[in-house]
């Protein structure tokens, strides 16, 4: 039942974030058109981070009291953390392919995404190579850990190095955006925020059902 | 730089096609995954 509305709330919350996007928004001055790929890319950085926090906690939570539902909570948000960077990444390239006339900046914003990315994808590797089922919720904690230690690195990096990647326009030290625009970005946040919660609650659905089928494999192979 | 509204528009018609098109990449294989495990739950259950 919470599966359902959260799908129809992400179905909805596309529809009318396309609309805040496309049509609500007032074209930008600086970069025209183009900086209508804003609307979708801000979004999915905010829950590539937001994926590492999760995985992060479920790491943490799964060290303290040895539930698997944490290891399960923490891999399926590290699935969901490729997805994000990915549609980040390339969201952002598209974006700089005709804004700085290069795929690739090689910046430290960008580089500190890749490396987001990659530390997922290490995650989720680890996890393949490991048939024992504590082991490999154990030892996966490392690379959670480490994509939690990312995200700050990755967020000031626009500040601590020089970079071409735009500064924010959102929070307390974020640029002086129209209101129209930021609140097509709020809209747009909230929308892949509904996404995020009904892909992790399907996931998990999965996730429950790979463990059922494991134990089960392990009593017909002892018996 | 601003490339004008054509490659704009065409920019964020890629964007948006990018996002959509992980989003359901990534319900396929989720819903083929749990097709399989049912089906292999339900041949260990019978098994049992």
């Amino acid at each position: 039942m919470k599966s359902r509305i959260l799908g129809v709330a992400s179905i909805v919350g596309i529809a009318v974030a396309l609309y805040f996007a496309l049509v609500y928004a007032p074209t930008e001055q600086t970069m025209g058109t183009l900086q209508r790929v804003f609307y979708f890319h801000l979004p999915q950085a905010i829950l590539s981070y937001l994926a590492a926090f999760l995985v992060g906690f479920g790491s943490l939570m799964y060290l303290a009291t040895r539930d698997l539902k944490w290891d399960r909570f923490a891999y399926c948000n590290a699935e969901l953390g490729v997805l994000f960077t990915t549609t980040t990444l390339v969201t952002g390239m598209i974006w700089g392919r005709l804004a700085w006339n290069v795929w690739w900046a090689g910046d430290a914003r960008t580089n500190l995404e890749l490396i987001l990315g990659l530390l997922y994808v290490g995650y989720l590797m680890l996890r393949a190579y490991l048939p024992e089922r504590e082991k490999r919720a154990r030892l996966s904690t490392v690379f959670g850990f480490l994509a939690v230690l990312d995200v700050p690195i990755n967020y000031g990096a626009i500040y601590w190095w020089e970079t071409q990647h735009p500064k924010p326009v959102l929070g307390p030290r974020g640029g002086g955006a129209d209101p129209d625009i930021k609140l097509a970005i709020y809209v747009s946040l909230l929308a892949f925020a509904f996404v995020y919660a009904w892909l992790l609650t399907k996931r998990l659905q999965v996730a429950q059902l790979e463990d059922e089928v494991g134990s089960l494999e392990s009593t017909m192979e002892a018996s | 730089m601003n490339p004008g509204p054509t490659l704009g528009w065409l920019a964020v018609g890629a964007a948006y096609t990018v996002v959509l098109a992980g989003l359901l990449i990534f319900v396929s294989i989720m819903s083929a995954k749990r097709k399989r495990l049912a089906a292999r739950r339900e041949e260990l259950e019978a098994n049992q």
